[in-house]
């Protein structure tokens, strides 16, 4: 019987029942940015990483207007991060686009 | 129909009802919790019927199992509801004196008969008989359902078809009767709840009200957009349109959880600018153009969780969290004061006020109260006030306050992705017990429940395509295809076939999910793809 070759099926038969193999998720522990469009993440200081993320987000909104920004926020995460991430996307960066994960 | 988004009932009020309906929901797998309370009322007497295409571990529990075709809800409910008119089983002095239009909808159920039901759906007519006079007959009933019922591109008519049957009954507003839709995350409930929704402000205040938003202007000092945003699929959507360019992505993994995933992936790394802001890195993390690491909103967070009886609950943080890894709360009030609004919350109980001050419904609810009580359950007008235990009481008074709930006629329409030669074969998806979502959070340790991804077929169908047990073919959708390991389940009736989301990195099920999605709700009908299954040449079989 052909076993699965680490965590892609191979071609054959496998056991159906079989476990999978446990995904090796780390926890992030710094911000990640990169350089340009086609460099890897890198890690950053939270400084450098917010500072990009103010710069793009005033970028885009100088570019598009408010109405080119998306927020997704989060069914796990608490009530009051839902609240602050509402309050940054309607008040810091003008639009109604935001949504959260309990439409899938 | 009746304003707020909530369930109307609280768990222990399922323990106490005569008749459970739970329709498009395997509470017992993806609901255990709730399916605790439930089991409590089939031991108190009630009678349970399920309703799946599935006969889930859920029906293994129910009086009765009705298997009706995917996407035929709409069909059952509403000869549910001409039978119980037919009988002369419904209540006609609550639906006088609480609801209006009954008559559009007693004429827009009356094709739908039994025999025509029984065609359409699949399920033999006495039992949708049974159905209706076990429901209309009850003292107390309860229709419960998840996302076998909103995960159809018609997912908001097929709630409200519930709902009419519940109108027509009178079976809302009391203690022990109601319609709950089951959350399936820790804080589906309160994410709507806090206004994270493109048409809502906190408190289901909505944005395009022009006497409710001064208020929250006044208190933040800018000027909130008049006109209400896009939902998450309407944001994929001005993505392809190009009118959508920088997101901000919080704990979420739309690569992976979103249908047609070619679609969703491509648009995702084509953006201008993307920030993801989570614990791990996601496949969506991977695309960002910057990634802010998280605390988990469990163990390393301050605050509260909404459950699906609108109980609002503290979570406590024990730890922190590990590295540079921040609270999120400090993360986005930093990135405002970095973009010129100080909000000047030091706490999350600070943030939690400024909510009450604006919510009327969590007004009462402060973190001292929702401690000393055990959590309180919205509407919570002010201090004095204890929370609802269920909703719309109003409607048994007599004169009723308020509007009246109107009944919506809804007809039935069957699922956007067709069966034909190509694609004869229906694939529906869902979840197992020991595994959630993507996978993100329950892939990375080993349970001795769990195996791996599989396309579940009934024995009639591997039977007839000689397929075995094991087998792996490839499963060919009008979107994409996958290769995956066969597993024979007799839970599944000939023509229906089972595929999980929860293992995307080994087996991507949203390549071959249709993104068709409700036009109201913007979920995407993942519970009906038309797929056909294709041998692969070097399969044989095992020993």
């Amino acid at each position: 019987m052909t076993r699965r070759a680490g965590r892609r099926y191979t071609r054959g038969v496998v056991d159906s029942q079989e476990a999978p193999v446990p995904k090796d998720y780390v926890r992030l522990t710094q911000p990640l940015v990169r350089d340009s469009k086609d460099a890897p993440l890198r890690p950053a200081s939270w400084d450098e990483a917010l500072t990009r993320v103010v710069a793009g987000f005033q970028a885009a909104k100088a570019q598009h207007g408010p109405t080119t920004f998306g927020v997704f926020s989060c069914s796990k995460a608490t009530n009051e991060v839902n609240f602050a991430a509402q309050k940054f996307s309607r008040s810091v960066l003008g639009s109604n686009n935001i949504d959260s994960c309990n439409r899938t | 129909m009746f304003g707020a988004g909530g369930g109307t009932n609280s768990y222990r009020e399922i323990e106490e009802t005569d008749v459970i309906v739970l329709w498009g929901s395997n509470a017992r797998e993806t609901h255990p919790i709730f399916f605790h309370h439930l089991l409590r009322g089939v031991r108190n007497g009630a009678r349970l019927y399920t309703i799946d295409p599935r006969r889930t571990s859920s029906a293994e529990w129910a009086d009765v199992w009705l298997g009706l075709d995917v996407g035929s809800d709409i069909a059952l409910a509403n000869a549910v509801g001409r039978e119980i008119i037919a009988a002369g089983l419904h209540n006609t002095q609550f639906i006088e004196r609480a609801t209006v239009d009954f008559e559009a909808y007693r004429a827009k159920v009356e094709p739908y008969t039994l025999e025509y039901a029984a065609r359409e759906t699949g399920v033999p007519a006495d039992a949708i008989r049974d159905l209706a006079h076990d429901f209309a007959k009850a003292d107390r009933a309860m229709i419960c359902w998840t996302l076998g019922i909103t995960e159809h591109h018609n997912a908001v008519d097929n709630v409200v078809a519930l709902i009419n049957l519940v109108l027509l009954t009178g079976h809302v507003g009391r203690y022990g009767s109601g319609v709950n839709p089951l959350r399936g995350q820790n804080n589906v409930q309160g994410g709507g709840d806090m206004g994270a929704l493109p048409d809502r402000l906190p408190g289901f205040q909505h944005v395009e009200n022009d006497e409710l938003r001064p208020k929250f202007e006044a208190a933040w000092g800018v000027t909130v957009p008049p006109k209400r945003g896009w939902h998450l699929s309407g944001m994929f959507d001005a993505m392809e349109r190009g009118e959508l360019q920088a997101l901000y992505v919080i704990g979420e993994n739309p690569v992976q959880s979103e249908a047609d995933q070619k679609r969703a992936r491509h648009l995702l790394e084509t953006r201008d600018f993307m920030v993801v802001q989570d614990i791990f890195l996601t496949k969506t993390a991977e695309l960002a153009d910057v990634v802010l690491p998280a605390a988990a909103s469990w163990a390393e967070s301050e605050g509260t969780v909404t459950n699906s009886e609108r109980r609002v609950q503290r979570v406590r943080k024990a730890l922190d969290p590990p590295g540079e890894a921040r609270d999120d709360l400090w993360i986005v009030q930093e990135l405002a004061r970095r973009m010129g609004q100080d909000w000047g919350w030091t706490s999350a109980e600070d943030c939690w006020d400024e909510l009450r001050s604006l919510s009327p419904v969590h007004a009462g609810m402060t973190y001292r109260r929702l401690e000393e009580l055990g959590g309180i359950q919205w509407p919570c007008y002010d201090e004095d006030h204890p929370g609802e235990l269920f909703l719309h009481s109003r409607l048994w008074e007599d004169p009723v306050p308020g509007n009246r709930v109107p009944f919506v006629p809804v007809d039935h329409d069957p699922p956007v992705d067709r069966l034909d030669d190509d694609y004869p074969i229906r694939l529906t998806t869902g979840r197992r017990l020991d595994s959630y979502n993507t996978g993100v959070q329950t892939a990375g340790y080993t349970t001795p429940m769990r195996r791996g991804e599989s396309l579940d077929i009934s024995p009639e169908d591997a039977e007839s395509m000689r397929l075995f047990e094991g087998e792996l073919v490839r499963v060919v959708s009008r979107r994409g295809q996958v290769e995956v390991p066969i597993r024979v389940d007799a839970s599944l009736r000939p023509g229906l076939t089972f595929m999980t989301l929860h293992f995307q990195d080994d087996v991507a099920t949203n390549l071959l999910t249709i993104d068709a999605t409700d036009p109201k709700s913007g979920t995407a009908e993942f519970k009906a793809t038309a797929i056909r299954i294709e041998r692969l040449p070097a399969a044989v079989p095992a020993r």
